[in-house]
């Protein structure tokens, strides 16, 4: 446990079972809108201090996960407990524990950085707020900023400004829905910064991205979401590690498609797909990227070739293509 | 709990106080119309009197008949005397014409007389009258000379000395000192409440569904009543920050003139009533002071609830300002906008019967004109009622909208 956690005096149960504590826990959750299933039984759980990121295409079900997370939807079967409380007996203790970074960052435009602060700090019935307050704007690099009229931010300080108010009431869950979506590198970067800052005391983070690299880069562990289902969750490595190793093979076109017809069908072989230089494989764990070559210098010659470890990006896709709802 | 309604009512203040694109387009259809009124004012077109005819003798059913051949300036209207009285107390005619019982024996003894009546505050409505019955009477007595009649003035409840047989006793229930812009200028204060109450606090509430801050709201702890009222109250604020300095620079200019007499209130009330100007002015009496501030607190508090339920039902800024927009005109104009209700077609007086703006410039005319807060009761009530009415509803429905996103 953070240090943070114990000066917060969050109520975390201790489960005997794990050495973090469990922050969130989702279990067999779904939710329909009409004939939309935006969640379809659903299960994650979330440990403390640890950064999970939700990455899926548009339509996945992120959002609605958040939602459900924070007991703005009543999930029509399953559970949520959040900090050992469920969310939909105690919603209001658990808000109280929750920062939410929403997608469309929801600031008031028309008034300061400072007045859309003490506004949260009234909703979350902060006492005597203006140190606080300080003390998040500084966090986010925008008190100099603090008397300035929302509308005129970029796009990236309004994201900042959307941490501060989420941070405001020091919550141990911190929930970020699409953090970066819209902002220059830079503030990408400092966004980025500031998670890590957060999760290095112990803060607990929930965040839906459609970038894989943001996933790789920030995410202990990465739940991947398709059609409202969860179809992988696990390290950004281990992930790695089950889409198989990368194997790119140099040949002319011609010669690429033969091999493709002979290898597609391989039980070694989770994917191939044709591309400029030649062929690229992903294989199964337990094949030997020599023999796939020996394979396919059968079928024609091969300029060259490398493995390497596939990216997020490519996990994605193999997984996703891999799960396709029929 | 007042922590986050207070918390509420001051960012909608805020965020309303940094909208000045929003303020115009509830303040300017108001402006306008003003404008429309003060250059129509001139153009004061017929209004219903009572004729009450008492005399049974042939001079008196003559002079009946020159009064009702007489269609230019009123409409006229045969009663009894209880009718007749009955209809002037609830402002429906102008003004009664009497004949008197021994119309035809004074004539005789040459001080018979035509009793008037008027009822009216405006005057320029009473001077209409005046010169009608003057014509009439002028038409008795020498048919050839009746224009010329049109050269007398009012007279005060005495009997012209006039070289025609037929006196003129003119019975002045209410001061007519107000003139018709003055009491045109009552619709439109009401019509800026009712615009910025309709249009502020349905933007602020369609507005949050816009930009997601209604998902910060419900996400916060603590549950969405005290957010609900703080929204209610904040319409209200709104109202009263933009209503209260208007209503101030009328009553320093003396277009909302107060009704000052007999009982004095104390100067803090003037001082509520017109903000820091007050002690230029004269002295409301208590009860005039306390009913106008009861009739604008419904009202607003009636437009704040529609405005709510507006802005839950369209969620779109756009659509909510245009109509915000027409929805107040069309409230101003069907409650009786540009002149007394009474005076408008039958059809339109019984739509204005469901309309609650009717009864807040009925009422607020009353609390600001008249002596006496007749009929005023009745106002408050409906008012009161519908702000109740209105209220709920929108607690209830913005609440049900909050529940998701
Ligand atoms: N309030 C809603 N009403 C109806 N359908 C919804 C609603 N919210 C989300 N959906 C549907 O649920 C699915 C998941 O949406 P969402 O959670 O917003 O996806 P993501 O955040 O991953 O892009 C989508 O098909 C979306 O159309
Ligand atoms: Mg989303």
């Amino acid at each position: 446990m953070g240090p943070h956690a114990q000066a917060a005096g969050a109520p975390i149960s201790d489960s005997p079972t794990s050495e973090a504590a469990t922050v969130v826990e989702v279990a067999g959750v779904d939710c329909s809108f009409g004939r939309v299933r935006a969640l379809d039984g659903l299960s994650l759980r979330v440990l403390q201090g640890t950064v999970v990121g939700i990455v899926g295409p548009n339509g996945a079900g992120k959002t609605t996960l958040i939602d459900v997370i924070c007991g703005l939807i009543r999930p029509d079967r399953g559970t949520v407990r959040v900090l050992g409380q469920d969310v939909a007996v105690n919603a209001s203790a658990v808000r109280a524990q929750i920062g939410v970074l929403p997608q469309e960052t929801a600031l008031y435009d028309e008034v300061t950085a400072l007045q859309n602060l003490r506004f949260a700090a009234a909703l979350y019935g902060i006492p005597r707020p203006n140190a606080r307050i300080t003390e998040v704007l500084e966090l986010v690099g925008l008190n100099s900023r603090r008397k300035d009229v929302v509308r005129g931010f970029s796009g990236g300080m309004k994201r900042r400004l959307a941490i501060a108010r989420a941070l405001l009431h020091d919550p141990q869950l911190l929930i970020l829905d699409e953090p970066t979506v819209g902002v220059d590198v830079e503030a990408r970067h400092q966004i980025w910064a500031h998670v890590r800052s957060l999760r290095a005391v112990g803060r607990t983070f929930v965040l839906t991205t459609n970038y894989l690299d943001e996933a790789e880069a920030l995410c202990d562990r990465v739940a991947i979401l398709r059609a409202g289902k969860l179809i992988a969750e696990d390290t950004p490595a281990a992930l790695e590690a089950r889409t198989g190793r990368c194997l790119e093979l140099e040949c002319w076109h011609e010669g690429a498609a033969r091999i493709y017809e002979r290898l597609r069908r391989h039980s070694g072989v989770l994917r191939a797909e044709i591309v400029d230089f030649g062929l690229r494989l992903y294989l199964a764990v337990d094949v030997s990227p020599e023999d796939i070559v020996h394979e396919a210098r059968a079928v024609c010659s091969i300029e060259g070739f490398r493995t390497r470890s596939p990216d997020l990006a490519e996990v994605f896709r193999a997984l996703t293509a891999a799960s396709a709802p029929s | 709990m007042i922590g986050r309604i207070w918390g509420m009512a001051r960012n909608d203040l805020a965020v309303w106080l940094r909208s000045p694109a929003a303020i115009a387009a509830s303040l300017l259809p108001a402006l306008g119309m003003g404008v429309l009124v003060a250059v129509l004012t001139n153009s004061v077109g017929q209004q219903p009197v009572a004729l009450v005819v008492r005399g049974h003798g042939r001079f008196a059913q003559r002079m009946a008949r020159i009064i009702q051949g007489d269609r230019d300036a009123y409409l006229l209207e045969k009663m009894t005397s209880a009718d007749a009285e009955r209809a002037l107390g609830d402002q429906r005619v102008a003004a009664i014409i009497v004949i008197p019982e021994n119309f035809d024996e004074a004539l005789g003894s040459g001080d018979a007389a035509v009793d008037v009546y008027l009822n009216n505050v405006n005057i320029d409505l009473a001077d209409d009258i005046r010169r009608s019955v003057t014509r009439s009477v002028a038409e008795f007595d020498a048919p050839q000379l009746g224009l010329l009649g049109e050269l007398h003035g009012p007279a005060r409840g005495v009997l012209l000395p006039n070289p025609y047989r037929v006196a003129i006793a003119e019975h002045d229930l209410r001061d007519t000192n107000v003139s018709f812009l003055q009491y045109q200028v009552i619709p439109i204060v009401v019509l800026i409440v009712i615009s910025i109450g309709l249009l502020g606090t349905a933007l602020l509430t369609a507005r949050d569904f816009e930009r997601g801050t209604a998902k910060m709201l419900v996400i916060s702890p603590g549950g969405r009543l005290p957010l609900v009222i703080g929204r209610l109250v904040g319409g209200t604020l709104i109202t009263f920050a933009l209503i209260t300095p208007l209503v101030a620079l009328g009553f320093l200019t003396r277009y909302i003139p107060y009704c000052a007499e007999e009982s004095e209130a104390p100067r803090w009330l003037t001082l509520v009533l017109s903000g820091p100007c007050g002690w230029r002015l004269p002295v409301p009496s208590w009860t005039h002071g306390l009913a106008l501030i009861g009739l604008l607190t419904a009202v607003t508090l009636t437009t704040v609830g529609l405005g709510t339920l507006l802005g839950v039902a369209l969620r779109d800024a756009r659509l909510v300002t245009m109509t915000a927009l027409n929805g107040a005109a069309y409230m101003f104009f069907l409650g009786g906008g540009f002149t007394t209700v009474p005076f408008l077609p039958d059809w339109i007086q019984i739509v204005s019967r469901l309309v609650p703006t009717r009864y807040a410039i009925d009422g607020l005319r009353q609390a600001l004109f008249y002596p006496d807060l007749i009929g005023f009761g009745r106002d408050i009530l409906v008012l009161s009622a519908c702000a109740v009415s209105s209220v709920m509803l929108a607690s209830l429905k913005l609440t049900r909208a909050w529940r998701r996103r």
